[in-house]
């Protein structure tokens, strides 16, 4: 007994560092000293001074939270109608339909969705001319139709655990449909709207291919200008970049589970 | 017609189908004004659809609806003047149990005030003035079941729907609340429609009761004529406890039928049967209370008697109940009230006599 509880500890303590050590690493050199990446030189938050002074990151960070920001209103809105459809409405003509043209997003590769967005709007701009020019405008259309498919699985898979005699009762005691929608169903569903649209915001955030395929001159988004960074040797400030990255998306993701805790431990009272 | 106008609820040739499965299959229903009428079945009969029906959750297949006398058919349930009362409560957990039961009046677009006292007043009718500030997760099931109540009673519905309204309560609880529903409906004279798989709920707080089995109705009639003359041997069987045996017409006319009933010790004739028996085979139907048992022979000869030996018992405190092997191989099953304190009682392998009176058997047609 005790000698399995000691093997899974050791299993565990490797899983972590496996995780975290790569992690941990470019946190500590990214308050290097030193011009070379694998060179240790003192400490010095040098790299995030650069960082602050370099007009083009500080741009593409704008540009990039901007996209994420708008993409995630856009997507929790479709998403949330999405969702609503597919867990309230039992039949309709093309339920089926509906329900794959949803999924698929979650399973294309990247790189298809990204050349097939690109070729509408290439097909688009030639016969009704918009978008006039590749840039945000696209980018975040893109983005929006990748991730409401995200948003609208969340939301589906917590409205089939809300017992529809709630909506049934409100209707009952004299609410119209729509009313119902606004007052009952969107109430419920508020944190699993919220964790969606979080959701929706790291992966536009996160995007670099779909991104690349769409984005026009002057539309450079963070991971675009990170990745062209890379690509010509890798510089300290890149690191700095990331460790503020990983510190927003560690508190993002602890906002995240903090929602889903609670609202678990009010089920749990109930 | 005049009996149609009666009716606060007419249902006519009511159908449902889902797919090619029939929920209710041609269904007619009368309900009054002000009375507490129970739909009982096992589940699956159906009865929770047609209850749905009536709140217009469902739309019907084919048929119609009139309530007070006004065709409620295709009316969109915000619209009818009935409110349901659900299995689960569906309190809207991220409300108060204030909000909770004022939702249906703002809706309604009325004053404020009012609503406040009209809430209060309800509040105080179920006996949770101290409640409304209270979430629905802060709420034990007792207490929730009457914020439900209280939610579905504030817009004074002319008929309230209840679908297993006791279910999710524990026995006693259920034993008490059964007698406060019914005060709350005197008080208030609404019509109540009562949706239940148990048949002792049923018993206790209906004027009438409708069995359903496979989305029809098998009889409807007080809890007293469903129990003592039950038309069928489902419905016999499914009201209480009740023996039934196999028997034989020997002779019939409409004074007088003649049965061979080997598990009652022979030849059973039946006075003014009240029905007139087509078949041959039959069943004979006796409710366990109804027979008498003893250790002494029976001495009145117009009492009818078999002896049998005590196969099994169990003892519940206020009535024994006997499972008594007779002298044909049957078994008979016997519930004794246990009225004196200290007595030679009865137990296992004991030999005993089991009589009852002739008015006591049920004629059952197969």
């Amino acid at each position: 007994m005790n000698q399995r509880s000691t093997f899974i500890f050791t299993m565990l303590c490797f899983g972590f560092a496996f995780l975290y050590i790569p992690i941990v690493l470019v946190i500590i050199y990214s308050f290097n000293d030193s011009k070379l990446v694998t060179v240790w030189g003192g400490w010095s938050i040098r790299w995030y001074m650069e960082l602050f002074s370099n007009e083009n990151i500080l741009n593409a960070a704008l540009l990039s939270f901007r996209i994420a920001a708008i993409t995630a209103t856009a997507a929790t809105i479709f998403g949330t109608m999405a969702g609503l459809i597919l867990a309230r409405l039992r039949e309709f003509r093309g339920r089926m339909l509906f329900t794959g043209m949803i999924a698929s997003p979650l399973v294309m590769p990247e790189v298809i969705t990204g050349l097939s967005l690109l070729l509408l709007f290439v097909s688009l701009q030639n016969f009704i001319g918009w978008p006039s020019q590749r840039g945000m405008n696209t980018i975040t259309i893109a983005h929006i139709t990748f991730s409401m498919a995200y948003v609208a699985v969340i939301i589906q898979s917590r409205l089939t655990e809300v017992n529809e005699s709630l909506e049934e009762a409100a209707m009952d005691l004299g609410a119209k449909p729509a009313r119902v929608i606004w007052d009952i169903t969107l109430p419920i569903i508020l944190p699993a709207m919220i964790s969606g649209w979080l959701l929706a915001f790291t992966l536009s955030l996160d995007d670099l291919v779909i991104s690349s395929f769409v984005s026009g001159p002057g539309a450079t988004t963070l991971p675009m200008l990170i990745f062209s960074k890379v690509r010509l040797g890798v510089s300290p400030d890149i690191n700095a970049l990331a460790t503020i990255l990983i510190l927003m998306v560690t508190v993002g993701v602890c906002i995240a589970a903090w929602i889903i805790n609670r609202q678990k431990e009010s089920k749990a009272i109930s | 017609m005049s009996e149609n106008e009666k009716a606060f609820i007419q249902i006519r040739e009511i159908s449902k189908h889902f797919g090619d499965v029939i929920a209710v299959n041609k269904v007619d229903l009368d309900i009054k004004k002000g009375e507490l009428f129970s739909i009982l079945g096992a589940s699956g009969s159906g009865k929770t659809t047609l209850l749905r029906m009536m709140a217009g959750l469902e739309i019907p297949t084919e048929g119609k609806i009139f309530i007070d006398g006004v065709d409620m058919t295709n009316v969109p349930p915000y619209k009818r003047p009935v409110n349901i009362m659900f299995q689960n409560y569906a309190l809207f957990p991220h409300m108060t149990v204030f909000d909770n039961i004022a939702y249906g009046l703002k809706k309604d677009g009325i004053a404020k005030d009012v609503i406040d006292e009209k809430v209060n007043k309800m509040l105080a009718l179920v006996k949770l003035s101290d409640y409304g500030k209270r979430r629905p997760n802060q709420l034990s099931g007792g207490q929730s079941q009457r914020v439900a109540l209280a939610r579905s009673l504030i817009k004074e519905p002319k008929v309230l729907l209840l679908d297993e309204p006791l279910a999710a309560l524990d026995k006693k609880l259920r034993q008490s609340t059964q007698f406060e529903l019914i005060d709350i409906q005197e008080e208030l004279g609404v019509t109540f429609v009562i949706v239940t798989h148990d048949q002792e709920e049923a018993m206790t707080l209906s004027d009438r009761i409708a069995v359903m089995e496979e989305g029809e109705f098998v009889q409807i009639g007080t809890p007293n004529s469903i129990y003592e003359h039950p038309n069928s041997k489902f419905v016999a069987d499914f009201i209480g406890n009740i023996n039934m045996f196999d028997a034989k017409v020997t002779s019939s006319n409409e004074q007088e039928l003649a049965l061979a009933c080997k598990a009652l010790g022979g030849e059973i004739i039946i006075q003014n049967p009240g029905q007139t028996i087509h078949s041959t085979e039959l069943s004979v139907a006796l409710r366990p209370e109804k027979v008498i048992i003893d250790k002494q022979q029976p001495s009145d000869e117009d009492h009818y008697y078999v002896k049998g030996v005590v196969e099994d018992f169990g003892y519940f405190g206020n009535l024994s109940i006997f499972r008594v092997r007779t002298s044909s191989g049957d078994i008979v099953q016997v519930s004794k009230q246990n009225r004196v304190r200290i007595e030679d009682t009865i137990t296992w392998e004991d030999e005993v006599y089991l009589s009852w009176e002739q008015e006591s058997l049920i004629v059952l047609d197969n």
